[in-house]
């Protein structure tokens, strides 16, 4: 196991006497290879967790494991994990490779593996050019770089795709998955949801320090049990069984929601009705979203 | 390499890069210079008029600015990595806090005293070639005043660092220095003064010897003038070194205590720092 969060509370000293409960009870574990995502508004929790997983924090109760060890104990775990802050700056005078040799340095990692990384993540071309001059896509694979120092087991990113265009962000990732292919188990802070599921093997979802929900997003899907979406479009409303099924009307045609164990049901016979009436233009189903199964863990209370 | 050199050279490149190291060096040699022969146009002469006054001129300098040098270096140490998020990056790499402490601190300290070694020990040697001082005594006095100042930038480097480890944010930072330097190498002396003409000079010297301990801007005067304990040049609070006499060991330990004891303040409040 990479990562084992048992019962694991924290609470910070306030400024009027109560206690801030960052952390109420949290339970996590994570296999080798796995992807988690870690999402949440912010003061959620999130930063604190992944504080606790870097040793930073003793936890108020519960017990934290990293690697097999007490991560406040055993600060050496440190050499094998990589971490990438939400909105670092690195050292904006300094070039993107004498940053990257500091760090390299720092972690007592081979300067040929930080030039590299360079290369890995498509920076060589403004290797020595300062930092200053940096797009946002091109500071974060530096970050990206530095958090693949030293061939890290684990890998704690919080909000990676913070400010990149779609491209960057798919690029970043494809980046992720490379990891994932090498072994590496990676943590994703986020609360930027689209994109990232297909790469997730598992979602955890917190709010005011509670995990409200936790599992892959197949799981949570069960869990759910959130309606199918049916846009239907054409000039003929379509008859569909059961009657109750919600339904709006919008440029195109309609709108249903179907109840997810009937959804097959539904399609067949809106084909059918599309034989027979004709004028139907287009048929489409979505299955819930991860952020529809956000929205939805999120507007329960936390328990 | 070990993390602690790391750190220090990093911070040493960077005082060169950003050009703090070429400026106090170029600051120092002029003002070494410009004291030598200009410091005696109040006095009615031009040209050199000697060791004695070069050093005692330059120390009263010198105690202005090298804290405010000092303290400019080091003010945003902490607080500017907090505030970029590098230092709760480097939180997560396998270093301890003490070498990062140490090397930022360090770091500093090897920008100071490359500074002035080259700026007073160039100025030393182009009065030693141009001017009729012999070599001994000058090499000795600016020796102990390089020295001496290099203890009191240390000792405000540490000042900063106690400084940006308490501070929230960089311009915070900034301005409890500027506040900490004025107290220190402006006023405190203002306010024993202001209390001995108020007491009419009733007071136990040794007592207000051991004020002036208290103020590390004093223990360098006290050190400078001690090589010239002869010289009439003793003026104002010098007068009770003067009286009271303090070895130039003794005041080297007082010089070396205030390097210690903002140094260990500072990492005490670095290493509680709670990142937010």
């Amino acid at each position: 196991m990479v990562v084992n969060i048992a019962g694991v509370h924290k609470h910070f000293k306030g400024s009027n006497k109560s206690d801030v409960k960052a952390l109420n009870g949290l339970d996590l574990t994570l296999e080798q290879g796995e992807i988690l995502g870690l999402f949440g508004h912010n003061g959620a929790g999130k930063t604190t967790t992944i504080k606790l997983i870097l040793g930073l924090y003793h936890p108020t109760q519960g017990q934290v494991q990293v690697l097999g060890k007490n991560p406040v104990t055993h600060p050496s775990i440190k050499q094998n994990i990589g971490f990438l802050p939400e909105n670092v700056q690195f050292y904006e005078p300094l070039t993107g490779r004498e940053a990257l040799h500091y760090f390299a340095r720092l972690k007592g990692v081979s300067i040929q593996q930080a030039n590299q990384l360079l290369k890995k993540f498509d920076l060589d071309f403004a290797a020595d050019r300062s930092i200053k001059g940096y797009s946002k896509g091109m500071r974060q694979r530096l970050g990206l770089a530095q958090a693949m120092l030293g061939e890290p087991k684990l890998l704690l990113l919080d909000e990676p795709t913070v400010g990149l265009d779609p491209v960057a962000t798919k690029q970043f990732y494809e980046h992720v998955a490379m990891l994932q292919s090498h072994g590496c188990t990676l943590i994703i802070c986020s609360h930027v949801l689209p994109g990232i599921e297909s790469y997730i093997d598992k979602a955890l979802i917190m709010q005011k320090g509670h995990c409200v929900a936790q599992g892959s997003v197949a799981e949570l899907n069960a869990q759910a049990q959130l309606p199918v979406e049916i846009d239907v479009m054409g000039e003929h409303e379509p008859v569909v069984m059961p009657e109750e099924v919600k339904r709006i009307t919008t440029q195109q045609g309609w709108r249903l929601w179907v109840p997810a164990e009937q959804h097959v049901q539904v399609l067949k016979s809106l084909g059918e009705q599309s034989d027979v009436q004709g004028g139907m233009r287009g048929l489409f189903s979505k299955a819930p979203s991860l952020e529809d199964l956000y929205h939805h863990f999120m507007s329960k209370p936390a328990q | 390499m070990n993390p602690l050199l790391v750190v220090m050279q990093k911070e040493f490149m960077d005082g060169r890069r950003n050009r703090w190291l070429q400026s106090i060096t170029v600051l120092l040699f002029f003002l070494a210079l410009g004291i030598a022969y200009l410091g005696g146009a109040v006095a009615g002469q031009i040209g050199f008029t000697g060791l004695s006054n070069t050093i005692v001129s330059l120390a009263s300098l010198a105690v202005l600015i090298m804290p405010l040098i000092a303290l400019l270096l080091s003010y945003d140490a902490i607080v500017g990595e907090d505030e970029s998020g590098t230092l709760l990056l480097l939180s997560a790499y396998p270093i301890r806090k003490r070498d990062f402490f140490l090397g930022k601190w360090l770091g500093r300290c090897a920008v100071l005293a490359v500074s002035l070694l080259l700026g007073f020990g160039s100025a030393a040697l182009v009065l030693l070639f141009t001017t009729d001082t012999e070599a001994l005594p000058l090499i000795s006095a600016f020796t102990v005043f390089i020295v001496s100042a290099l203890l009191l930038g240390m000792s405000f480097a540490a000042v900063g660092m106690w400084i940006s480890s308490i501070s929230r944010t960089r311009t915070q930072a900034a301005g409890i220095a500027l506040i900490v330097w004025f107290f220190a190498a402006v006023l405190f002396d203002l306010l024993l003064l202001g209390g001995l003409v108020l007491t009419q000079g009733q007071v136990d010297s040794w007592l207000l010897a051991g004020v002036l301990l208290l103020n590390p801007t004093d223990v360098f005067r006290m050190m400078n003038f001690w090589l010239f304990q002869d010289m009439q040049t003793h003026t104002g609070l010098m007068q009770i070194q003067q009286d009271v006499g303090f070895h130039l060991v003794q005041l080297l330990l007082a010089a070396i205590a205030w390097v210690i004891a903002p140094l260990g303040l500072a990492y005490y409040q670095f290493k509680h720092w709670q990142q937010s």
